[in-house]
């Protein structure tokens, strides 16, 4: 019989990356083996190469919501597997939010801080057909309208946090793991982390978060709260139970 | 010839190295001292240089670099790429990917010095260009909206007021509709992405009612009828904004778009195989030396880019040299906002079918969505069908890209005898297009 997905997972990374052999000592035999890490555990790496699968091609960066200031304390690189699973998740949640029907136009309201997040959501929805453009904060809030109204997108995602745009359009908006958890509940939402981009959503009104694809694993940290993550797939970068921000109600 | 006592109608030299190539330095021995340190940093963080400058000699830094044998494409690649990714530390970064216009991606790092040094270099172009407070600038492609988020932090950090990134796909009608409703002062786009639109960008806007002040150009060298098209359509100066995925953005044309300025200090050119065409002019492929990066430095980079360099005064008054993109070595041919050069065809095909010699590829007819390139193949590799349509778009990227978005479909058409002419020695067609 095969491992349990998690268990799976650990057992690649473990056997991947010295890291992972250091972190836990042995290899998992039980999923209870495998312990919930913070940034804070991962403080000895000198950089991205050592969370990197070895003669995995990297194929770039992974940028985090807010530039230059990613939850590892560094940036992380990916390989073509891995950006795939993103394009998955993200293309999988948006469809989720609209009810299947994958948005054609959409406009992406972001700022200096958040511009390079947004830029890479435009490229990943750009594989799947979706004109993506960016609007820009920094003008204001009317310029923000302007902007939207000229675009006519069918969609809306607030990547910076900003104020609801005046124009009536469906609204979904961008969710940082590691922020206090939305209370509003009455627009649509992507939960995100640094490191693995796009991980569930919810739609408005919706007071629980629905995994983006089977590729991670949301789990609740029993001893702390807190939400880790799990990338069940993976070429390059495997995370495994990292905690990434407050727990939220998962489906 | 030193760059000591210039006469005032020159803004800098050219420098012959041991090698052959030429190198260019501006009037007041700032490239000098900018390259000696930029050497020192080499030979102490760069096990790859070390080992080349060791052989190099002594003397001054230009005369080293005339001796330095030049960096090629795989070196980028290979060692270069893995001694900036074992550099990189804990600090944060961003990666630039391209193709390179070959077969095999190269992939750069930038910290963030790296970063705002390009930022400082984008500025100057964008202050050249006349951006400034007030503006609208926006940003069209079809997928990089990585590098339009980088040129909005340049123009903000000119007080440019409004920033979009416009984003085209396959069906571009409503895009440049867009344009038109978002009523930029400014406009920066690769120009055969405003061809692909045929008239329909050029008609946006009734004569002397553009609101567009500049159109600026990047990524392909624009043609001369295109220039004109846009400037008379738009009412707007179109300028050029020249570099590499691999040493960023570091020439712009001022406004009597005669060339392309550059600072010899900040983005050291040298030519290969150079050819005199006046005393103050040379011809060749540009060779880039980068002392304002940090992460990934190149010297004597061999971009495959025909240029011609003039020390020669601009009538503007910017006393700094000149550089006029020619094309590349290699023949390449532009679609969509992507370069795609033959040999990278033929090498990709190549990994499913080592002994091929020859295909033809015709382009079009681009009225047709998606434009279709047709891939001309010898009968007997019919067989392998899948594995060559899957080596095409895996091992060249930017033609997966172009697939995905739904701008191009591959096709493979194959037949007993290629349309190639009667030319003896060719190992690849001239893609033919119906555009």
């Amino acid at each position: 019989m095969s491992d349990p997905p998690l268990l799976a997972a650990a057992r690649a990374a473990c056997d991947a990356l010295p890291l992972y052999r250091a972190l836990w000592s042995r290899r998992p035999t039980v999923e209870a083996d495998i312990p919930y890490i913070g940034a804070a555990d991962l403080h000895c790496l000198d950089g991205p190469g050592q969370l990197h699968v070895a003669g995995a091609d990297p194929v770039g960066a992974v940028p985090p919501l807010r530039r230059g200031r990613p939850h590892l304390g560094f940036t992380r690189i990916e390989a073509d597997g891995d950006w795939l699973l993103r394009q998955r998740r993200l293309i999988g949640a948006l469809s989720r939010l609209g009810s299947t029907r994958l948005p054609r136009r959409m406009a992406l309201v972001t700022d200096d801080a958040t511009g390079p997040f947004a830029a890479d959501l435009v490229e990943l929805l750009a594989w799947s057909r979706v004109s993506a453009s960016l609007v820009y904060a920094e003008a204001g809030p009317r310029s923000i309208d302007r902007g939207i109204e000229a675009l006519a997108p069918d969609l809306v995602l607030l990547v910076a946090g900003v104020e609801r745009p005046a124009i009536d359009v469906p609204l979904v908006m961008v969710v940082h793991a590691g922020d206090r958890p939305a209370a509003a509940t009455q627009t649509a939402r992507l939960l995100v982390c640094d490191e693995l981009q796009v991980l569930a959503s919810a739609g408005a009104g919706e007071t629980t978060y629905i995994p983006a694809d089977d590729s991670v694993r949301l789990e609740i940290d029993p001893r702390t709260g807190l939400l880790a993550v799990t990338s069940l797939a993976f070429t390059a970068a495997p995370v495994i139970r990292l905690q990434v921000g407050p727990g939220v109600a998962l489906a | 010839m030193s760059s000591d006592n210039l006469p005032a109608k020159r803004t800098g030299a050219f420098v012959a190295g041991d090698r052959g190539h030429m190198t260019v330095i501006d009037r007041d021995g700032r490239t000098e001292a900018r390259l000696r340190q930029f050497l020192d940093r080499l030979d102490a963080e760069s096990p790859f240089y070390r080992a080349r400058l060791a052989e190099c000699g002594t003397g001054t830094a230009i005369e080293r670099l005339g001796r330095l044998p030049p960096t090629s494409r795989a070196d980028y690649r290979g060692p270069l790429a893995a001694e900036a990714l074992a550099g990189l530390g804990r600090e944060c970064f961003v990666t630039d990917r391209s193709s390179g216009s070959t077969s095999r991606p190269v992939l750069r790092f930038c910290r963030g010095a790296d970063d705002l040094a390009e930022q400082a270099e984008t500025e100057r172009v964008f202050r050249r260009a006349g951006l400034g407070p007030g503006d609208h600038l926006v940003c069209i492609d079809v997928g990089a909206a990585a590098i339009s988020d980088f040129y909005q932090r340049a123009a903000r950090a000119l007080g440019v007021e409004r920033f979009t990134f416009l984003h085209l796909t396959e069906d571009d009608a409503p895009a440049w509709l867009a344009l038109q409703r978002l009523e930029p002062t400014a406009v920066l786009a690769i120009p055969s992405l405003i061809a692909r639109g045929g008239e329909r960008p050029l008609a946006l806007w009734p004569e002397g009612r553009s609101p567009v002040r500049i159109c600026i150009t990047v990524g392909e060298l624009l043609l001369p009828r295109q220039r004109t098209a846009i400037a008379h359509a738009w009412g707007c100066r179109v300028c050029t904004f020249f570099g590499t995925t691999e040493t960023g953005g570091f020439a712009s044309e001022c406004g009597t778009a005669d060339g392309c300025h550059f600072h010899p200090e900040s983005t050291v050119v040298g030519l290969a195989d150079p050819a005199w065409v006046d005393p103050l002019t040379a011809e060749g492929e540009l060779l880039l030396s980068t002392p304002d990066i940090r992460t990934q430095p190149v010297l004597n980079y061999r971009t495959g880019d025909r240029v011609r360099v003039s020390v020669g005064a601009c009538t503007c008054g910017e006393r700094t040299p000149r550089l006029w993109p020619l094309g590349r070595d290699t023949e390449t041919f532009v679609f969509a906002g992507e370069k795609f050069t033959y040999d990278a065809f033929l090498e990709a095909l190549r990994v499913v079918a080592p002994t091929l010699d020859a295909c033809s590829i015709l382009v079009g007819p681009t009225t047709q969505r998606p434009v279709r390139l047709t891939f001309h193949l010898p009968e007997k590799l019919r067989r392998h069908e899948k594995a060559l349509r899957a080596a095409l778009t895996n091992g060249i990227f930017e033609l997966d890209a172009l697939c995905r978005y739904g701008m191009v479909e591959v096709q493979l058409a194959f037949r007993g005898r290629l349309p190639l002419g009667n030319r003896k020695g060719i190992r690849l067609a001239r893609a033919r297009t119906e555009r």
